[in-house]
């Protein structure tokens, strides 16, 4: 727990709370401020817009701590504010409210936008960009823009106080244009090509190892354990004879990271020298879901080289889904293939795998297999 | 969702931030404008967050002949307001004003943008192609890189550890200068599905477009005919391999448009 003082509403406030408890959850359930509302929790529907400091911000993506010294006002402090008035009664005559979910975020909001714009003309266009932030599921933004119009069109009722300006300073940061000029060692990108697979994505990829084929083949068939250790971040907990893996696969992306738990079967051709992945999982921590498969071949490139051709198909749902937009997951898997072919190449020639830390630009958790593995009929 | 538990604490000196980044699963914030979905969603589980919000060193710019020192804890909405001395020609508080919406802009900040490297994020792609830096401060002194080096992949940069980005610098843009800038989003406000970026200054011979939101690092072209559109295809193929067909076209396309709406400066 942190010790915080603020000011709310005008009146100053000392609490303790504890670092993860976002700004709005401090209104409503320490100061009993429940007309700030809660839609998403994650910074896209701008229910819970409050003041902070004069300013409308994201009291979901705001922790209470960070409010140390702050005026934080919320709708319940702009009773008596004269705009607010103003557009309250203006929000009743365009009928610009049904169920008031979003009411007092959209309020918080408009006083903003007309404290900004106020004896400027503002284009219906531009006041509805203005507006994206806050989401209404019912009335509609017709009436809601109309209501902010109608009291930014009548700015001689009362004057508007403009909204409060920060400061920046000029700083000596001369030293800064004298430090070296560094330039990026850009990696190139491995051999892969993604695309959409109805609901999920396809990724596929191919590689050249200096090892004969047979040899390949057999490392991988033989050593599951060893094959799956040369993939950064991949656990396998049990195996059974018949193919059925229990495993976790930890995932890091920047500042993500996801621990997706869950079980698969492995199937293997010796006539086509290819394997098949197939499994589904969860991570905990987020309530995501993924499943997918892997599907390996292995063939002879001639003069004792072999080729290697992977394809990966998965499809994530939940919040691990909503970071994934788009191609960002390909990045991710790209290096978790490069990785896996060193990984690989090292074992092939005998050598302990390296440290993946050392490797692994993306930090992706490495876990021993050594001391995990066990047996499926050993848990029985 | 309510995030993890984490403790946090208010930085209150650029080098013991430095310090405490050296060791542990600790994350700086400043606005947290893009950590905070990651934390409430439960992606991101840090033990500790550290503010440097309000550190008075972040919190300013410096003027030069040649361009403009930004502090990184400086928000869009300030840069969106003309807070800072104008050398951009506007290109600046343009873009600012793109950012996803005002009460994110009033809180999120140009180098804390920067440093999570959401390869979608307005100033990854815009800085590029203006020829931008990073200033990276770190317990054994400090370093500039290019923005467009800096970005290596997605949420991933060259910052080491007990490394921190302390300020942006933004070059000096001569009048008669060319910028032009589109971003696909689904919904106003959204992080974009592809950006196009062109900069040309045809006196000191710099043409440039870069076609951000790609999924990894921005995708850039330099040189003269860089805007003409005949390498981008391959450019796409060679530095973001794995884009499907509408991908790939989207960004074209997204590019186009930026060229097709530049504007001299």
């Amino acid at each position: 727990m942190k010790t915080l003082n603020l000011t709310v509403n005008g009146k100053g406030t000392s609490a303790a709370v504890e670092p993860r408890t976002h700004l709005a959850d401090f209104l409503r359930e320490d100061c009993l401020l429940t007309g700030t509302h809660l839609g998403c929790e994650h910074g896209v529907c701008g229910a819970c817009t409050v003041l902070k400091d004069g300013r409308p911000v994201r009291s979901c993506l705001t922790y209470a701590v960070s409010c140390e010294g702050a005026s934080v006002q919320s709708i319940e402090g702009l009773d008596d504010d004269p705009l607010m008035v103003r557009l309250r009664d203006s929000f009743s005559a365009e009928h610009a409210l049904q169920c008031g979910y979003c009411t007092p975020g959209m309020l918080v909001t408009a006083r903003d936008i007309v404290q900004r714009f106020a004896g400027q003309s503002l284009s219906d266009a531009r006041l509805r960009q203005e507006l994206s932030g806050n989401l209404c599921r019912c009335t509609g933004y017709t009436g809601i823009v109309k209501a902010i119009q109608r009291v930014l069109r009548q700015p001689e009722e009362l004057p508007i106080a403009s909204a409060p300006a920060s400061t920046l300073t000029a700083l000596q940061m001369d030293h800064y244009t004298r430090l070296p000029l560094e330039e990026g060692a850009m990696a190139g990108p491995a051999a892969a090509a993604s695309s959409s697979d109805g609901d999920g994505r396809r990724i596929e990829a191919a590689f050249e190892l200096d090892h004969p084929s047979e040899a390949v083949w057999r490392a991988l068939r033989d050593d599951i354990q060893g094959t799956v250790a040369c993939m950064p971040g991949l656990e396998l907990r049990s195996v059974s004879e018949t193919g059925e893996v229990d495993g976790v696969f930890h995932v890091g992306m920047g500042p993500i990271s996801a621990r997706i738990a869950g079980e698969g079967r492995v199937v293997f051709d010796d006539a086509a020298c290819s394997g098949r992945v197939e499994g589904a999982g969860k991570d905990g921590g987020s309530g995501s879901r993924a499943r997918g498969s892997v599907t390996f071949t292995v063939q002879d490139a001639g003069h004792g080289r072999s080729s290697m051709g992977i394809v990966m198909a998965f499809e994530l749902t939940g919040a691990l889904a909503q970071f994934s937009r788009g191609s960002l997951v390909q990045d991710i898997v790209r290096l978790l293939i490069e990785q896996f072919r060193v990984n690989l190449d090292a074992r092939l020639r005998g050598e302990e795998a390296p440290s993946g830390k050392a490797l692994n630009p993306l930090s992706l958790l490495w876990l021993s297999l050594r001391s995990r593995f066990r047996s499926w009929f050993g848990k029985g | 969702m309510k995030p993890c538990a984490f403790d946090y604490e208010h930085i209150d000196e650029l080098s013991r931030a430095c310090a405490e980044l050296q060791g542990g699963n600790a994350r700086l914030v400043a606005g947290a404008q893009s950590l905070g979905p990651m934390l409430n969603l439960r992606l991101a589980r840090p033990a500790a967050l550290l503010d440097i919000s309000r550190l008075p060193e972040l919190r300013g710019f410096a003027e030069s002949d040649d361009g403009l020192l930004v502090g990184a804890a400086v928000t869009h909405a300030e840069i969106e307001d003309g807070l800072l001395p104008d050398v951009t020609r506007g290109v600046l508080p343009r873009v600012a004003r793109g950012i996803a919406y005002r009460a994110v802009r009033n809180r999120g900040t140009i180098g804390g943008s920067l440093a999570h490297a959401d390869p979608a994020a307005d100033w990854v792609s815009c800085l590029s192609a203006l020829g931008g830096e990073v200033v990276l401060v770190g317990v054994d002194g400090g370093r500039r890189m290019r923005v467009r080096d800096f970005v290596v992949g997605a949420f991933h940069t060259a910052l080491r550890a007990g490394e921190l980005v302390a300020a942006v610098r933004v070059p000096r843009l001569a009048p008669g200068s060319r910028f032009g800038y589109f971003k696909a989003c689904r919904k106003t406000g959204e992080l974009a599905h592809a950006i196009g970026a062109v900069f040309v200054d045809s006196e000191g011979g710099t043409e440039r477009v870069v076609m951000g939101a790609t999924g990894g690092r921005p995708v850039v072209l330099e040189g003269e005919g860089a805007m003409a559109g005949t390498g981008w295809e391959e450019a796409l193929e060679t530095s973001a391999p794995g884009l499907d067909e509408l991908d790939r076209r989207l960004h074209l396309e997204t590019l186009r448009r930026a060229c097709e709406l530049s504007e001299t400066l």
